[in-house]
């Protein structure tokens, strides 16, 4: 520890720039600075330098999704890469637990319709090392067009060729509404999304799509709010999670469905 | 909490310094993405051997991180790719095609200013600069004395010089792949 009266170094300046100095020696680099307008002006200068580093920087890609904080853990991700910590876990509340859980019993639903509905995979279709930017853009675009669902296209009485798949009832949650399911072609498969209401978000959907690939793979967010959606590869199909949801929020409720869906997968 | 949930925490931040480092700029590098893939990879089949955690795991990543990086520098295979992307980046030539993010004119200039910064310093201001690591984390990264660190740092700010303000400017969106592609 250096004495709060002496000189002032040069790797001091650097210190005080970045936040390494003790309190005493930053009042007196403080007082150096106030006398020496020179060193203050570098000062100036490299304080600058780090602002724009991390303006230019400051775009990159949000953290991954940590599907272990929705299972509870120890706390590790909070004492490394704290830069990475997100504050969407403090959000966490019961009405997107209840949702999740609606989402849950969809799923089963799903995973039921597509065993029974969907059509052979393509074996020349490549296979994609996670989800693919066209499923995106498919969920993005299934939720522009979903209207309310007095307006919502029904399925045609006699069962011929029907536009779009039924829409199933909605599960009342705390919150938000399932307004319906809808089926759709996918990119490589039959797609299905279920959208919900929710008065101060609008509306959301979670579209699911099996496809040839792998297993799993680890999620990613496209675009930004309100336009934002968070896509992941989880028992051989694709998830995507759209709507005009925070991103915090979108993640959580991404990492329940996640959990949904696992604990579905155990049932088997 | 599994090695690879700790990875994929730390990946972003490896990935954003990565680009930095090698392209000097956020967008898409395969060089600086194909790196922190490999190192992301060589620490989880490493597995539990590795024994680290907390603030340990973190350093030993950005350590081997910048290590690969140097000897892919004295293969000579890193500084031709890192120019082309980063005059590509700036004209908004083939090597932005697959960008998440274009930046103004200025903002390419921003990178040029960074990649003549030399690798030694320009990874020791990245550290602090960009990831806010104290001077001791960062010299245990680079493996050298904190003197020594201090030093690189100063050159470096001394070669950055003084900047003007730049705006950075988001564009197109394109999603990024993802990061860590061995799952179970």
């Amino acid at each position: 520890m250096r004495a709060s009266g002496a000189p002032v170094t040069e790797a001091e300046l650097h210190g005080f720039v970045d936040g390494g100095l003790e309190r005493g020696r930053r009042d007196a680099v403080s007082a150096f600075l106030a006398a020496s307008p020179a060193d203050a002006a570098r000062v100036d200068t490299w304080r600058r330098q780090n602002e724009a580093i991390r303006a230019a920087f400051a775009s990159i890609p949000a953290p991954p999704l940590p599907w272990s904080q929705a299972r509870g853990f120890g706390g590790l991700a909070e004492r490394i890469c704290p830069a990475s910590r997100i504050s969407w876990r403090e959000r966490w509340s019961g009405h997107l637990i209840g949702l999740a859980f609606a989402g849950g019993v969809l799923l089963t639903a799903c995973a039921d319709y597509f065993t029974n509905h969907a059509g052979p995979t393509d074996p020349d279709a490549p296979l994609a090392a996670g989800t693919s930017e066209a499923f995106t853009a498919q969920a993005l675009s299934a939720l522009k067009a979903f209207g309310p669902p007095s307006a919502a296209p029904r399925l045609s009485p006699g069962g011929a060729q029907p536009v779009v798949a039924p829409i199933l009832p909605a599960l009342p949650a705390t919150g938000q509404t399932l307004a319906g399911v809808r089926s759709m072609p996918g990119e490589q498969g039959q797609m299905l999304c279920m959208f919900y209401t929710r008065k101060a978000y609008g509306t959301i959907t979670l579209c699911a799509e099996k496809t040839p690939g792998p297993v799993a793979a680890a999620p990613r967010i496209s675009g930004d709010y309100p336009s934002a959606a968070i896509t992941w590869r989880q028992s051989g199909a694709n998830y995507a999670l759209a709507g005009a949801l925070p991103e915090a929020e979108l993640r959580a409720l991404a990492d329940s469905v996640r959990v949904q869906v696992d604990a579905f997968d155990r049932k088997e | 909490m599994s090695l690879r949930d700790d990875l994929n925490l730390c990946a972003p931040r490896l990935r954003r310094f990565a680009r930095a480092l090698v392209g000097g700029h956020p967008a898409p590098n395969k060089t600086a993405d194909g790196l922190v893939q490999d190192i992301l990879l060589q620490t989880l089949q490493q597995g539990a051997s590795l024994r680290l955690n907390g603030p340990d795991l973190q350093i030993h990543l950005y350590a081997l991180l910048t290590g690969q990086l140097h000897k892919l520098l004295a293969k000579g295979r890193v500084a031709d790719a890192a120019h082309t992307e980063a005059e590509n980046f700036g004209s908004g030539g083939a090597g932005t095609s697959g960008l998440s993010r274009r930046f103004e004119s200025s903002s390419g200039q921003f990178a040029h200013w960074l990649l003549d910064i030399p690798l030694e310093e320009r990874e020791a201001l990245l550290l602090v600069a960009l990831e806010g690591f104290g001077y001791a984390q960062a010299a245990r990264i680079l493996q050298i004395s904190r003197t020594v660190f201090v030093a690189r740092l100063a050159r470096a700010r001394a070669a950055l010089g003084d900047i003007p303000d730049v705006h950075f400017v988001p564009h197109s969106e394109k999603p990024l792949p993802v990061y860590l592609r061995l799952v179970k």
